[in-house]
């Protein structure tokens, strides 16, 4: 306790406050522009952190990583553009709320969920993170199998009345990431003789594509002047307040589940934010009003979200195993300032892991505060009219796509998956469950191949896998959520045959 | 769902089988466990398809949608834009093609609309606004982030 109050004093310095402020603003900003990672700012401010020192420098770092996957959530709500991966899910409700003239709803509750979240998942780190690395050495290949076997059943829970469509979706995103060299073995393979695609398909201008380039296309068709009514709500923030003190479970939930998903190397914030989003559908009394602008849906992607910002970095911190590419460049900086990550961290840099873990709460604290203040000056995106708009986000969509694979390649891909996303709303196929299969594929083979080869001894592959305990827990997750579909899917139906009857009599 | 939409759903889904049994074909020269994932993957997306087909023969009273042949007209002229922009973007270069791109699409976008607006200086204002968002976004890319920006011979 003594280390992580010396931690705060550190933190509490006018010149580390001000940077960390500056670096919240610039994480918002990258975070909303499609093609832009947190991944890209915090790599791109390595060498300034360097310059900083250990403590501020690793602040900022910080303070980026928290505020970019935030950002995400303002061009998935108010675009339904996705601005990370794991923002996915945060879509399929924001931008129905934009739609209903209540973006403002929808990006207040982005914000507060993301500050509960992103302060429980230090909360995470902080008190647990030293055992909690050690549970996630027991993931193997077997479990992370079953992790992204599980968010791919939750995804068949996703798709509106449409389980079997939601399969195909997410079945067509692992083929497409099939495209390219074998994860484990690195044969080449389905490139068709395409020379560029023996490097894959490379998942940001996918996502680009299947979310901003097909809405571009969607706004230029579109015969009205806008794409939402830009309006103010009477009484917002009491209506929120009541909101979440109503969704108190789901927020709860979804941190809990952020938390714990952030702690697993590889598996990321796309099937942090998707699992709890559909756990918070699943239990929800009116599961018919998700997809249609639930702000529980919101609520619980974001916690989850940004819950696993922290917790990602537990191995990293704990075991010097980085869980994701954002724990890994930071990884880098602390290498470069001397500090060896793992258990030595603890014990040699105490005061460093300590201010940093500080910071990490300071970051969301100035989160709120300068999120409060931005959220009113992102909504006026919807001030402008739809034939600048779209043009616009094609502009947009095409630099953001070449500076995420510098190369013109990139932009095919985006155009090629924007063709792809905007043919499959044509014709009714969710666009959602193919994004989380493009971005869970290399998880769910690499887990798979490297099982088949574990199992060599065994009997069978589903009796090796049965016989973990953490493998058959999931196993049997994904089952229930494959039974969730199926009785949400019958609850919406009853609840809209319900409705329809209060309509017509 | 319109008959019209339900065929095309149909052609889609038909077409996703067809791309699954090519890269089931493929999968035959891969060495085991390798053909593993992508046989099961392939396997899975074909009895998929298969389903989907059988379900939409059963389902009723979904969405109605209708596409004209202007819609379709003007779902390729929108395509074919993109497709000819990509081309500039890496043949002319960023500044020449985004600036006429996005002038024109502003136009077209308004082509037949009754505006007053428009009637007066439409080349003028939509010239201004084009510069200003080529503009904002190579400042935020290229100068403030230091991005690698697409190029050519001319800028």
């Amino acid at each position: 306790m003594e280390s992580l109050l010396s931690g705060f004093s550190d933190i509490f310095d006018p010149q580390t406050l001000l940077i960390m402020s500056l670096a919240i603003v610039g994480g918002i900003v990258v975070g909303t522009l499609p093609g832009l990672s947190s991944v890209m700012a915090i790599s791109l401010m390595l060498p300034i952190a360097y310059a900083f020192g250990p403590v501020m420098g690793l602040s900022m770092l910080g303070a980026i990583y928290t505020a970019a996957l935030y950002g995400g959530a303002n061009s998935a709500i108010l675009l339904n553009t996705p601005g990370t991966p794991s923002s996915l899910p945060t879509a399929f409700d924001g931008f129905p709320l934009t739609r209903q003239g209540k973006a403002y709803r929808a990006l207040y509750a982005a914000l507060f969920a993301s500050v509960i979240g992103g302060l429980f998942g230090t909360l995470v780190l902080i008190a647990a993170f030293e055992p909690l690395a050690n549970l996630s050495l027991k993931f193997g290949p077997p479990e992370f199998f079953c992790l992204a076997c599980l968010g791919l059943c939750a995804v068949a829970a996703i798709s509106e009345g449409q389980v079997l469509r939601g399969l195909l979706s997410a079945c067509l995103g692992l083929l497409i990431a099939l495209i390219g060299q074998d994860p484990v073995s690195g044969d080449v393979r389905f490139t068709f003789g395409v020379y560029p695609l023996i490097s894959g398909i490379e998942v940001i201008p996918a996502l680009l594509g299947l979310f901003s380039l097909s809405q571009a296309m969607n706004i230029l068709e579109a015969t009205g002047s806008h794409i939402a009514p830009y309006k103010a709500e009477a009484n917002l923030f009491g209506k929120l307040a009541r909101k979440f003190r109503q969704s108190w479970s789901i927020l709860l939930r979804s941190s809990i589940v952020g938390s714990i998903i952030g702690i697993l190397p590889g598996a990321g914030g796309a099937i942090a934010s998707i699992i709890a989003y559909n756990e918070a559908r699943r239990t929800s009394k009116d599961p018919g009003l998700f997809g249609k602008g639930a702000v529980e849906g919101v609520i619980a992607s974001e916690a989850a979200n940004n819950a696993q910002v922290s917790s990602s970095l537990v191995p990293m911190m704990g075991l010097g195993i980085p869980g994701n590419v954002n724990a890994a460049v930071i990884m880098g900086a602390l290498m470069s300032f001397g500090i060896q990550p793992g258990m030595g961290l603890l014990s040699n840099s105490s005061d460093i892991a300590y201010a940093f873990m500080a910071s990490l709460v300071v970051s969301n604290f100035l989160l709120l505060g300068i999120g409060f203040y931005m959220v009113k000056l992102t909504a006026r995106v919807l001030l402008i009219p739809s034939n600048y708009l779209g043009p616009g986000v094609i502009a947009l969509c095409i630099v953001g796509a070449y500076a995420a694979t510098y190369d013109i390649y990139g932009v095919w891909v985006m155009f090629g998956t924007g063709l792809l996303g905007y043919i499959m709303l044509r014709v009714g196929i969710p666009i959602g469950p193919l994004a989380l299969g493009l971005v869970l594929g290399p998880i769910a083979e690499k887990g798979l191949a490297q099982s088949l080869q574990m199992a060599e001894s065994e009997t069978s592959l589903l009796s090796f896998i049965l016989s973990r305990p953490i493998s058959l827990v999931l196993i049997i997750l994904c089952i229930a959520a494959l039974f969730a579909a199926l009785l949400v899917e019958k609850k919406t139906r009853l609840a809209e045959t319900r409705r329809k009857e209060l309509q017509d009599g | 769902m319109d008959r019209l939409c339900i065929y095309a759903s149909d052609v889609f889904i038909i077409l996703v089988a067809a791309i699954a049994i090519a890269f089931r074909i493929q999968t035959a020269g891969t060495a085991e466990p390798f053909d593993a994932y992508p046989k099961l993957i392939t396997g899975a997306l074909i009895l998929l398809a298969i389903g989907c087909l059988i379900q939409t023969r059963f389902s009723q009273g979904l969405t109605k949608k209708e596409s004209s042949f202007t819609q379709v007209l003007k779902f390729v002229a929108l395509i074919a834009g993109i497709a000819i922009y990509i081309l500039a973007i890496s043949k002319i270069g960023y500044f020449v093609s985004s600036t006429l791109y996005l002038l024109t699409m502003f136009h077209l976008k308004r082509y037949g609309n009754a505006d007053e607006f428009l009637e007066t200086k439409p080349i003028v204002a939509d010239s201004l606004i084009s510069l200003a968002i080529v503009t904002s976004i190579a400042v935020v890319f290229k100068f403030a982030l230091n991005l690698v920006f697409p190029e050519s011979w001319l800028f």
